[in-house]
């Protein structure tokens, strides 16, 4: 209900479009204070591998829904087998969070 | 909801459970709609499809569509976003799925037809795409 869970499969040097509902405490979906920011981390530990903000502006007018692009190569630390977490954090007056996961084959 | 990975020509079932608020189940004012977007765009390939309910004797809020991936897919990943109103709030909600290599976009035989003609037989057949081919000589 609140996310997309497992993304899917990636390749190395793929573009990963980030996409993510903003919804409000009553999981009505809703624009976002600000830009949602965002932090891959690397299933083995905790720290960030990539962050980053998705877009300012509803995407395709839908109300809240926010995307953005990542590039899943070498140069931004990614590596073939790995297995990632996305936590998206964004504000409708309170703080929310949803967390997603993929894995670079 | 991831999906999963799919190939061209399949029918890809979209399942929603209209809930409010609460995440109480509940008959939308309209029914739910959703759009489809490739991996590298916020323009839809498909947008604002509306969603048949299922059991609906049975069952509240429950929808189910079946999206055959033709001719304007191709392979890669996509998103799906699926929205629902109840009442005055407006919902909404995301899948993915991946187009891997393999199948076609006409999609699978719906229809086969013998057809004997004095020199030659035939194998008539429609895809899901409402392509008719004729297939000379088949042999087991």
């Amino acid at each position: 209900m609140l996310g997309d869970g497992f993304m899917g499969f990636f390749s190395i040097d793929d573009t990963l479009r980030l996409d993510l509902q903003c919804l409000n405490g009553s999981l009505v979906a809703s624009a976002p204070d600000s830009a949602p920011s965002w932090a891959i981390y690397d299933n083995a530990d905790d720290s960030a591998v990539q962050t980053g903000s998705l877009g300012s502006s509803d995407a395709d007018s839908k109300t809240g829904y926010r995307t953005g692009t990542v590039e899943l190569s070498t140069a931004n630390g990614f590596a073939s087998g790995g297995y990632y977490r996305i936590r998206y954090a964004y504000a409708v007056t309170s703080n929310f969070a949803v967390t997603k996961r993929f894995q670079i084959l | 909801m991831n999906l999963g990975r799919r190939e061209l020509g399949e029918w890809l079932p979209i399942y929603l459970v209209c809930r409010s608020g609460p995440l109480v189940e509940a008959a939308p004012v309209v029914a739910p709609a959703y759009s489809i977007y490739p991996g590298d765009s916020d323009t839809p390939l498909e947008s604002d499809v509306t969603m048949p309910p299922i059991n609906r004797d049975e069952l509240t809020g429950h929808f189910l569509a079946h999206h055959r991936l033709g001719p304007k897919f191709s392979t890669g990943h996509y998103r799906v976003l699926k929205e629902w109103t109840v009442g005055t709030n407006s919902f909404a909600e995301t899948d993915s799925f991946e187009i891997v290599g393999g199948g076609s976009s006409k999609g699978a035989y719906v229809g086969l037809f013998w057809y004997e003609r004095p020199h030659a037989k035939y194998l008539i057949g429609q895809l899901d795409d409402g392509t008719i081919e004729r297939r000379p000589s088949p042999r087991l």
